[in-house]
């Protein structure tokens, strides 16, 4: 019995401790360099700046978990942002206008997933091609310049601005979908069917599961959460920008990525651990005024290290035959 | 000089679990057409993967014109001039089939950008075509051409890449009898030049025709080689020694209370692959469907399950006419299929057994939004586990560890927690050794008393151990629907392989 | 790959429609733009399908083996900023400095490819990361703006990209004679085989002897090598190093291409002659819709949507073919 514990720090837990390790020295470093750092008001543009961005790699997450990737979350979400401060320009209620931008992504997410789902197009080119539509369609509403009217007086800045027993309200949003995320694809049958579709296509069909409507919901969810994202985004700068989700395209699936390296397969808990380190590297890049394309290079360089570390398994049988046409490898049958 | 182009010795080979060669001796003469016969599971393709690089012996040794040679990839095998051509040869659609022969050779240099002259091409294909004639237009795609100009396209190829040992694996379960005319004569050219050919098929009134002498393995051992054209080798006796004396007590009782019809078909067809498919599967009784690879069963097995839509006929469930569009529908209506390719099919590798256990039913053990009752699954499933005889019965262990007849079972399993009335088995021993075999039929005779139970095999002595009522399957026609009684082992096999006794 | 009739009617086989289409396009857009009919318009649209079409030709083989490259247009732009700050910063002489860029944007084809064909990296993931990192260090060199170069020493580059040869610009000719050279390589010898054999079925590939991890690596190379051609190209072109060029619109576009391309000549395959009737297309396209004043969205809109067509029929129609094999979809 008391063998159990110490073989439970090996193997498995190894790379999640030295990750934990990683991410206090992080801190520790930090704040040795630059006194601002543990101050009250950094570590709350750390998480404020967090719940963005995880945002957009939530939403990705389901679409790694089920086997594809998403192209154009961080254009449609623009469409979604502006619709929603269009809206809000043409003194329509805030609530209702945030529903309708978040609408407009899930209409975007179906129909990624019916063409990709339904119809087998290849994901990453259909993607790029959906993203670009979208990203048309939002430069309608102001032909590409901000919108900012009524943004003080509809109450959309307190999306940014509210605090909620002392705690930023976009961090407890971040809290609030990380949580309902990991329900549904830890806790839940859904999550099964999630990761099965992912996982082995055929597997899942052959034991019922409907991988199509899956797919689909993968899709929408991305698209939806990442027009929240979008909308956070837009209400931090007090103004809709159609540029609010462009940025956020990489960082996403660096952290997937970097999630799936440490816990062996992309989770919601692991993406959260990694949305926090990543975006602990970039508060601390601003704070020493590293420019911001030197924090760019450095995701780069964290997804490419975070690929190769679980490139072996993971991403090789979830992506390893995944062609742009054709190519079937031969059957091979047990006997 | 021992007068043999290639000769196998003491050919060994193990996977976990399963004894597959134990010491076979196979010898070819050049210019010789010989056949490897044998049931599935005897050996027969372990020995040529082993010919042909994809595997690599435990032990002894392979001599090519006398001298030892090792193979230790297809690369070696291709070097050392042996060729294979399998059921169904990887095509490119798109290549002419003068640029599929010489893909790869294009050049007498082989650089990667050689020149490649497609009127020197066609001059080469021609003086192959001279050699050994073949009714064929090579300039056509090779996605247009038909079953047996693809196989002879494959052939081809090995031909130009000077091969003196070819190995044909069941050459002729996709031609039709015109088709095999033409592959016939070009055997017969291959052995004027002094290529030996090693013939593996289940067709063996076809065999005769076309071999000079036959080598018949059972579990992994010798049984006997007989020469052709003896009088005393047909069909029916090759039967016997294929399958041997044993039809031994891995098979449980047989059912003796037939119950209430289940699960009904009416002429059911599928486009070219199974036409007027009739029968009726009863609880208490099991229904076994025997037939080779190419005869229908697959695709039956997958048109009962709601993957693919019969073109005619009707499917009744306790006698309402029903129509399944889907896999998720028939498990909701209580059809469930144990599937063929365990990993490819039945399996999420990945995941711990209790995840793949309760997929298909997940409803069963969700509370309200969904969530799953984490005790009340890895109860249940235990439950089951140890009811079917999983080992180790650890619903936390990944499948992926565990051995093929164990991961048979959990497969199993999951059909039982979605409480189904009909299972549909296919393939359910493949690449399961032995000792595993008789617990899966047992458990298989367990689940017929409370549920209709259809076994559907290209392995004839499994079907006909298990099965109580016996189809048999020939290139998409039904050949036989009786009692297990009322027919032999060598007759089903018959049925089956060739279509009459 | 299909035997072709020969002569004057080969031109008039279903496999040239998007040909015509062009010219048909180019027809009307002349009749009834006039600014489309200038010939500083016209001359614009060649030299820009020019530089275009050199950057994606090495994209429509890699699209062709099965793989993607979302990294090229990010390697021309680090090419003009390594140019750029090489020259200005630490003063080399313009020709040294525009090799030694070659060299870095070749780099991330090694990159790309050693991660594709050897550590078995997903491509898409891998180049989207190298395309980031690229276009990072390109803003890290320019310190995040664009980076001016004295035209002084530019003069080869320069000529060749805007000199003329009765009145068609050297950099249009250029184009056309590399890519005939590589439609040569592509029909004509093994090299070309073995690429569509790798595209069609890798498991036949691999049977027939084909080395396969090391052609792909090499095809990514070549990629980023052309579009680093492509990217010294653009720096006489702009003057300057930048960081993007093309406002981001490239890669959507050099898919788009490929993709067009896949429905001319032949059929059903990425090849380079379809590839640049494809670039040709949407430049002449692009360059229509521009002038016509309208309004940014619907460009963006034009460009998507015609990728999504072209990704449908390609994909819907070869599944046609596929469907007579009954499988589980």
């Amino acid at each position: 019995m008391t063998r159990k514990p110490l073989k439970m720090i090996s193997e498995d837990s190894r790379p999640v401790l030295i990750f934990l390790m990683l991410l206090v020295a992080i801190f520790v470093v930090f704040s040795f360099l630059h006194r601002e750092f543990l101050s009250t008001r950094n570590i709350s543009n750390l998480l404020k700046h967090a719940s963005v961005s995880s945002m957009f790699a939530l939403g990705a997450l389901f679409v790694v978990v089920v086997g594809h990737f998403d192209l154009s979350f961080h254009l449609v979400c623009s469409l979604s942002g502006m619709t929603t401060s269009f809206l809000i320009a043409n003194n329509v209620p805030v609530l209702p206008s945030i529903a309708a931008g978040l609408a407009a992504g899930a209409v975007f997410g179906f129909c990624n997933g019916i063409a990709i789902g339904k119809m087998r197009l290849p994901d990453m080119v259909t993607t790029i091609a959906t993203g670009a539509i979208a990203w048309g369609f939002a430069w309608i509403y102001s032909d590409g310049s901000y919108i900012w009217k009524n943004a003080t007086t509809s109450g959309i800045l307190l999306l940014n601005d509210a605090l909620i027993f002392g705690i930023p309200l976009p961090v407890i949003l971040m809290l609030a979908m990380y949580f309902l995320a990991n329900v549904v694809l830890h806790w839940s049958r859904f999550g099964r069917c999630f990761y099965s579709t992912g996982e082995n296509r055929v597997a899942a069909i052959f034991s019922g599961v409907r991988v199509r409507a899956y797919i689909i919901a993968a899709f929408m969810i991305c698209a939806v959460l990442a027009s929240v994202g979008a909308i956070m985004g837009n209400a931090s700068q007090g103004s809709g920008s159609v540029r609010v989700g462009m940025v956020y395209l990489l960082p996403a699936y660096a952290t997937i990525f970097l999630g799936s390296a440490i816990f062996k397969k992309p989770t919601v808990y692991g993406t959260f651990l990694a949305a926090l380190f990543i975006s602990t590297m970039l508060n601390g890049f601003t704070l020493m005024a590293v420019p911001y394309y030197y924090s760019d290079f450095m995701i780069g360089l964290v997804l490419i290290v975070a690929l190769a570390l679980s490139s072996s398994m993971v991403v090789r049988t979830r992506f390893g035959t995944r062609r742009a046409g054709g190519g079937e490898s031969r059957k091979e049958v047990a006997q | 000089m021992t007068g043999y182009r290639l000769e196998m010795k003491g050919i060994a080979k193990e996977f976990p679990g399963v004894r597959a060669l134990q010491g076979v001796d196979f010898a070819v003469k050049p210019g010789e057409v010989h056949a490897l016969l044998g049931v599935n599971g005897a050996g027969k393709s372990t020995l040529i993967k082993i010919l042909s690089g994809t595997f690599r012996k435990d032990a002894g040794t392979i001599l090519l014109d006398d001298r030892p040679i090792e193979i230790n990839s297809p690369q070696d095998a291709m070097d050392h001039g042996i060729a294979t051509v399998y059921q169904e040869p990887q095509v490119l659609p798109s290549f002419t089939g003068y640029e599929y022969i010489f893909l790869g050779t294009e050049t007498e240099r082989n650089g990667t950008f050689s020149v490649v002259h497609r009127k020197q091409l066609r001059e080469r294909a021609q003086r192959i075509l001279e050699l050994f004639p073949a009714d064929i237009d090579l300039t056509k795609p090779v996605g247009q051409l038909g079953a047996v100009d693809q196989e002879i396209l494959a052939i081809l190829r090995a031909l130009s890449r000077k091969m003196s040992v070819l190995v044909l694996d069941e050459p002729t379960s996709i031609l039709t009898e015109t088709e095999k005319h033409v592959l016939f004569r070009l055997i017969a050219a291959l052995k004027q030049r002094g290529i030996s050919i090693i013939y593996i098929s289940h067709r063996l009134e076809e065999v005769r025709q076309v071999v000079d002498r036959l080598t018949i393995i059972r579990d992994g051992k010798n049984v006997a080689t007989l020469d052709a054209r003896d009088q005393t080798t047909n069909p029916m006796r090759i039967a016997e020694l294929m399958l041997g004396e044993k039809i031994e007590s891995i098979y449980p009782a047989k059912g003796d209370d037939i119950q209430e019809e289940v699960l009904a078909a009416n002429g059911l067809s599928l486009g070219g692959k199974f036409q007027e498919v009739t029968f009726s599967a009863r609880k208490g009784q099991i229904l076994g469907i025997f037939g080779l690879v190419g005869s229908g069963v697959q695709e039956l097995a997958k048109t009962l399950f709601g993957l693919f839509k019969p073109t005619h006929g009707t499917l009744k469930l306790h006698g309402k006419g029903i129509e399944l569009r889907s896999a998720h529908d028939a498990i909701k209506r209580g059809i469930f299929l144990v599937p063929a390719d365990r990993r490819r099919e039945g399996l999420i590798a990945l995941e711990p057994m209790f995840f793949n256990v309760s997929l298909a039913n997940l409803g069963e053990v969700s509370a309200f939004a969904g969530l799953i009752r984490g005790r009340k699954e890895k109860k249940r499933v235990s439950a089951l586990i140890d009811r079917v005889g999983v080992t180790p019965p650890d619903v936390h262990a990944k499948v992926s560890a565990l051995s093929g007849g164990n991961q048979q079972k959990v497969i199993v399993s999951k059909g039982l927690f979605t409480e189904a009335e009909v299972y549909i088995f296919l393939e359910p021993t493949a690449g399961v050794d032995v000792g595993a075999k008789s617990g899966i039929y047992r458990l298989i005779r367990q689940l017929s008393r409370t549920a209709a139970v259809i076994l559907i095999s290209s392995d004839c002595e499994e079907v006909y151990g298990v099965g109580d009522r016996i189809i048999t399957l020939f290139k998409g026609q039904v050949t036989g629907d009786t009692d297990v009684e009322k027919v032999s082992l060598q007759e089903m096999l018959l049925l089956g392989v060739q279509g009459r006794i | 790959m299909m035997p072709s009739p020969h002569g004057l009617r080969r031109l008039f086989q279903s496999r040239f429609n998007l040909l015509w289409l062009l010219l048909s396009m180019v027809v009307v857009f002349s009749l009834t733009s006039r600014a489309f009919r200038t010939p500083e318009n016209l001359l614009e649209i060649l030299q820009s399908s020019g530089i275009t079409a050199i950057l994606v030709l090495g994209l429509t083989w890699i699209v062709a083996i099965g793989e993607m490259d979302i990294s090229f247009a990010d390697v021309a732009a680090l090419v003009t900023m390594l140019t750029a700050s090489l020259a200005v910063k630490s003063h080399l002489p313009i020709g040294l400095a525009l090799l030694v860029a070659f060299l870095g944007g070749s780099l991330i084809g090694v990159i790309n490819g050693f991660m594709t064909a050897y550590m078995k990296i997903p491509s898409l993931i891998g180049t989207i990361a190298t395309g980031y990192a690229a276009k990072a260090v390109a803003k890290i060199l320019g310190g995040g703006k664009p980076l001016p170069i004295e035209s002084g020493g530019s003069g080869i580059v320069y000529g060749f990209v805007y000199g003329e040869v009765l009145g068609i610009p050297i950099l249009f000719i250029a184009t056309l004679a590399i890519y005939f050279f590589c439609r040569f390589l592509q029909d004509q010898t093994a090299m070309g085989q073995h690429l569509y054999a790798l595209g069609e079925n890798r498991q036949a590939a691999r049977e027939a002897g084909i080395k396969e991890p090391r052609i792909i690596f090499y095809y990514f190379i070549l990629c980023s090598m052309l579009a680093s051609i492509a990217g010294i190209l653009s720096t006489a072109q702009l003057g300057s190093g930048v960081s993007e060029i093309g406002g981001g619109t490239l890669t959507i576009q050099g898919f788009t291409a490929v993709f067009l391309g896949v429905m001319v000549v032949k059929a059903g395959k990425p090849n380079v002659i379809g590839t640049l009737i494809g670039v040709i297309m949407l430049t002449v396209l692009m360059n229509w819709i521009t002038l016509l004043g309208l309004r940014t969205y619907i460009v963006w809109l034009a460009r998507g949507s015609l990728l999504l067509i072209g990704v449908g029929i390609v994909t819907l129609s070869s599944y046609e073919r596929k469907a007579h094999r009954l499988q589980v979809r």
